[in-house]
């Protein structure tokens, strides 16, 4: 084969390839200045989750969910039996908190009556309990009402006796108030510093407790922005310091010492909230990224100065590396606007790969020492290994996860980076290659061309050998469990799931991960359609759920309408009765279907849109503004266990309209979809970790053709067995183990096949080169080095990438050497 | 965790108007202090009393209506629960504890409880604390001044500190001699409720014998 590259061409290519780094790097660097690491994990999350949804939709749900609730905390206090040293520990977790300068607390606004009075209200919001009642109530029973509105002192009257003289919207106020899992309490500890009691009530002074557990007190903070992101544990050590201020308060506040030792050990804080996920993916990220980065990075160079013997040749192939690694950074950055955290850390185990064309560079160089006959000799096989490499890592650029997608382009361009690196630029650093091998390398030369081989077994060893790796297999393969990996992606400290999951069950939190998206024409539509989904939910004993819905808060128009028809009835009845007392009748609502009623927006201008804001997902306005083709809101759901999904989404047809609805002049339908967020996450994760190994099982298919076309039938074996092996041997591995399979193992899967075939190949073909077998012992450490190393790592998906490396290398390396040929092939 | 907040905003809402309006918090330009000429306390101590019973006559303003109300029926105040049984115009009891405030018509039963909402007990203790007259409680939330009338009653002007309580009393005036005999609530509103008390049963001076006798 002729090789392209001459003296003349070098030197071209040398100038040409500074000019694209250049660049490509410069791109790179102007995209990180602007958006440097992304820590959210979100980042690895697949792009399009709920298909069952239009993308604009499924878009809309995502940032709904994603973003309600980014900033901000909730704290449990509890001191079980002790409301008074709740409040005291309460007091001090707070001030220590907000003494840190990380946090600011919720303001939490004094809504006045009048926010309240909604103009259509009257007759319309009621609860269905007074709705069962008005329907059989008798004229006695009805002036036992009237009489308990007019005397009562504490009479809300929020749209006044005449509007309201039943005290119906009072009392469906109320409703909605009762069903929230917090209220507010006293503060006995307030006035500790206040003798007088005439300080100004500030927000931190504001108590919120578990409803029926006064010793149980809830706090929500925001966390300042940027706090949680730095990798540094601020927000983390700041918790801990709050807890220890609110331990100290009880100890210096109860009389006794006993009694203080109680209370403060009877303590429990829980915290949960997003930014504490951040804060512990950021600061483990980081962690990882000096611990595994910097082992990786300092194994590699020892074991390469054992194997060089010079500083100069570490320097060369260091240089050649971070080059790489630049321009592979920049163009990872070029075509994403920013990078995953995790998407760094990985990047840092490329290192292992790249430094082999280094390696091989200047493994040769004693034996080839014109540096242009040697690039001639080595850059078929350099770029060979450099693109099944490549093309393994381009396996995650095809994979639906943007964190993933990253990790490919980043491994894929650099590698080919650091050989371009190693092919155009090391020729003109030629005097600092070594001239003589090191002892090490005359040690591999000498001993890894008499490690045993298979052909040289007697009969029973390889009957025996053969068995125990049939068993190892077949056994192996028995016990696999399948797995998605949908929780491998973070890291979760044990305390923070469980903080998280108490808080959850204690407030009631709907889930983020299960909710139903009505859609329809109107927004009466939807509404009508989220009547009769809730209607169907509440009417199974069995799904044990609370829904927060608009359409509890905005009834559709026919059920507005009925209801006025009910009051309007019950009030004409009190009519002369009132007309006694206070010398007029009430206003009687009308319930006539042109009548001003209660809207969306009306309700949603008041405070009880601060609950249900993120539940309208699209409105009338934007579809009459052309930005929306249909209105779409949110029912969430608290309280939904696996047990129920199969229940949820036979909901669906449920709740669609029985006969003709406000939509069914339109082209748009109502829909009810249940979508299950994990469930669809599970599903997608699935698919692809099958696909996965599918395209490893595929590519070793068309590697085996090409095996056959090179070694012949005879020999073929030899270079892919210890890939196959490799392969099967670490999925057999997993399963002895009890480690589940997941698509971070099968994606690990396609690296040892191109990893392992190049090894097959190497020793097939050079059975006896002592220096090629070095060369590729140097590679197999390396790579363990900086792949093996994320085993290390508390991302249980990098966890398993790096246990199926470290497995499936050792099963290649050891069948390459046991395989290879007594002599070379013809 | 957006549920929490909007626990956190619906819970400061004024499910009854003055009930979530009995928060203490001053107004800036009223936070003159509790400070109470000497002459004034003197006399707003003597219109406390620990039991008290009798008869009373409402007369209530109710927007959007031509005529007053009245309500006329019996009262008791003991210990810290007071019961107001209206006879006419409609057969009611009204039970005000510091448990919350529990509405009796016939068959209808609409309890308020102070565990549910604070300002329930707060507003409960206020309203037991003007009618029996300890003052002194009620003196955090409102800016207080006595007097005597001409005619030798002592008269309270009660004005609330806090805007939020001012947005919904605008002032308390009661009037008596050893007791409370007379309220006059006016809301903010310009509704106006005046309470007069008759036949009027002081056991103080027995329940502190008793309570002397029992110490001894």
């Amino acid at each position: 084969m002729k090789f392209p590259f001459g003296p003349r061409s070098s030197a071209f290519g040398a100038v040409l390839l500074a000019i694209a780094f250049g660049a490509i790097v410069l791109c790179g660097l102007s995209k990180f200045a602007r958006n440097p690491f992304d820590t959210q994990l979100l980042a690895l999350l697949p792009e399009r989750l709920m298909e069952e949804l239009s993308p604009e939709l499924e878009a809309r749900v995502k940032a709904k969910l994603t973003t309600a609730e980014a900033d901000r905390i909730t704290v449990l206090v509890e001191v079980p039996g002790n409301p008074e040293a709740a409040r005291i520990a309460r007091r001090a977790y707070l001030t220590s908190l907000l003494d840190s300068g990380l946090f600011a607390i919720e303001p939490v606004e004094n809504a006045d009556v009048k926010a309240l009075a909604l103009e259509n209200a009257a007759g319309r919001l009621i609860t269905s309990e007074d709705r069962a009642f008005l329907e059989n109530a008798s004229s006695a029973a009805l002036d036992e009402r009237l009489a308990a509105t007019l005397l009562n002192p504490a009479g809300p009257g929020i749209l006044g006796i005449a509007r309201d003289p039943l005290g119906l919207y009072d009392r469906w106020v109320l409703e909605k108030a009762a069903t929230l899992p917090v209220h507010e309490v006293e503060d006995s500890t307030r006035n500790a510093d206040d003798t007088d009691g005439t300080a100004p009530k500030t927000d931190a002074d504001r108590v919120f407790a578990l409803r029926g557990r006064d010793d149980a007190l809830v706090v929500t903070l925001r966390v300042l922005s940027g706090a949680a992101e730095t990798g540094e544990g601020r927000v983390g050590r700041a918790l801990q310091e709050a807890r220890r201020s609110a331990q100290n308060a009880l100890r210096g506040s109860e009389g006794s010492t006993s009694g203080a030792d109680a209370a403060a050990s009877a303590l429990r804080i829980d915290a949960a909230g997003v930014p504490l996920f951040t804060d512990a993916a950021a600061t483990r990220a980081r962690d990882e990224l000096g611990r595994i980065g910097a082992f990786s990075t300092a194994g590699v160079l020892l074991f390469a100065l054992a194997f060089f013997g010079r500083i100069a040749t570490l320097v060369l192939l260091a240089g050649s590396v971070a080059a790489g690694f630049a321009a592979g950074l920049g163009a990872a950055l070029g075509l994403f606007d920013s990078l995953a955290l995790v998407t760094f850390v990985f990047g840092a185990t490329l290192i292992g790969v790249a430094v082999d064309y280094g390696a091989h560079w200047f493994a040769f160089a004693p034996s080839i020492p014109d540096p242009i006959a040697r690039r001639r000799a080595l850059a078929p096989g350099l770029l060979t290994a450099a693109l099944s490499s490549a093309l393994a890592y381009g396996v995650l650029i095809a994979t639906p996860l943007p964190g993933l997608r990253q990790m490919g382009l980043l491994a894929a361009s650099g590698l080919l980076a650091t050989l371009a690196v190693v092919l155009f630029w090391l020729p003109y650093a030629d005097r600092w290659a070594p001239r003589r091998d090191t002892r090490l390398v005359r040690f591999l030369e000498t001993r890894l061309p008499r490690l045993p081989r298979w052909d040289e077994l007697p009969r029973l060893g390889q009957a025996a050998l053969a068995l125990g790796a049939v068993a190892f297999l077949a056994v192996g393969a028995a016990r696999i469990e399948w797995a998605s990996g949908i929780r491998d992606l973070q890291f979760v400290p044990a305390g923070l799931a469980e903080a998280q999951t108490r808080l959850s069950t204690a407030l009631r939190l709907p889930s983020p991960a299960q909710i139903f998206v009505v859609s329809g024409a109107t927004e009466d539509s939807v509404l009508a359609a989220e009547e009769r989904l809730l209607t169907a939910l509440r009417a199974d004993p069995t799904l044990d759920i609370q829904p927060l819905a608009m359409a509890d808060y905005v009834p559709s128009a026919a059920r507005q309408a009925e209801d006025a028809r009910l009051v309007r009835e019950a009030l004409r009845r009190i009519t002369p009765r009132m007309t006694d007392v206070l010398g007029a009748g009430p206003q009687l609502p009308d319930p006539s279907p042109e009548a001003p009623r209660v809207t969306a927006d009306a309700v949603l201008a008041t405070p009880f849109g601060a609950a249900l804001g993120h539940l309208r997902l699209t409105s009338e306005a934007d579809v009459a503004a052309g930005v929306e083709k249909t209105v779409a809101h949110l029912v969430m759901l608290s309280g939904v266990r696996a047990e129920h999904l199969e229940k949820l989404r036979a909901l669906e047809s449920v709740a669609r309209a029985d006969g003709p609805d406000a939509s069914a002049t339109s082209d748009i339908a109502t829909r009810v979809r249940f979508v299950n967020l994990t469930g669809d996450m599970e599903t997608i994760l699935t698919r692809y970790r099958n696909r996965v190994l599918e395209s490893a099982l595929a590519g070793f298919g068309l590697l085996a053709l090409v095996a056959l076309r090179i070694f012949g039938l005879h020999n073929a074996w030899r270079a892919l067995l210890p890939a196959l092996f490799g392969m099967l041997g670490a999925l057999a591995a997993f399963g002895w183990a009890g480690i589940p399979v997941t698509l971070f193992t099968t994606l690990a899967i396609v690296l040892v096949l191109g990893l392992g075939v190049d090894y097959g190949i190497f020793l097939t073909r050079s059975p006896t080169d002592g220096r090629t077998a070095a060369a590729v012992l140097f590679s197999g450490v390396t790579t363990l080095l900086s792949f093996g190393l994320l085993a290390a790592s508390e991302t249980p998906a990098l966890a398993a990438f790096g246990w199926t490396v470290v497995y499936g290398l050792c099963l290649v390396w050891t069948v390459a050497q046991l395989v290879r040929p007594r002599k070379p092939l013809a | 965790m957006r549920h929490v907040f909007f626990a956190l905003t619906l819970l400061t809402l004024p499910v009854a108007a003055p009930l979530a309006a009995t928060d203490t918090a001053p107004v800036e330009s009223a936070a003159s202090g509790t400070e109470v000429r000497a002459d004034s306390a003197e006399l707003l101590g003597l219109l406390r009393a620990e039991q008290l019973s009798g008869r009373f006559r409402e007369e209530k303003t109710v927007a959007g209506f031509p005529k007053p109300m009245i309500s006329t029926g019996t009262f008791r105040f003991a210990g810290s629960e007071l019961r107001w049984t209206t006879e006419s115009p409609f057969a009611s009891e009204i039970r005000v504890s510091p448990a919350g405030i529990e509405t009796i018509s016939g068959e209808t039963r609409r309890m308020l409880s102070a565990e549910d909402i604070p300002a329930v007990g707060r507003f409960a203790r206020m309203l037991a604390d003007f009618l029996s007259g300890h003052l002194d409680a009620v003196r955090e939330a409102f800016e207080l001044s006595a007097e005597r009338t001409t005619d030798g009653r002592i008269a309270v002007t009660a004005l609330p500190r806090s805007k939020a309580l001012g947005g919904t009393i605008r002032e308390v005036r009661l009037y008596g001699r050893t007791h409370v005999e007379e309220v006059v609530l006016t809301t903010a509103s310009g509704e106006v409720s005046r309470m007069r008390f008759t036949d009027v049963r002081d056991s103080d001076s027995a329940s502190s014998a008793a309570s002397a006798h029992q110490s001894i």
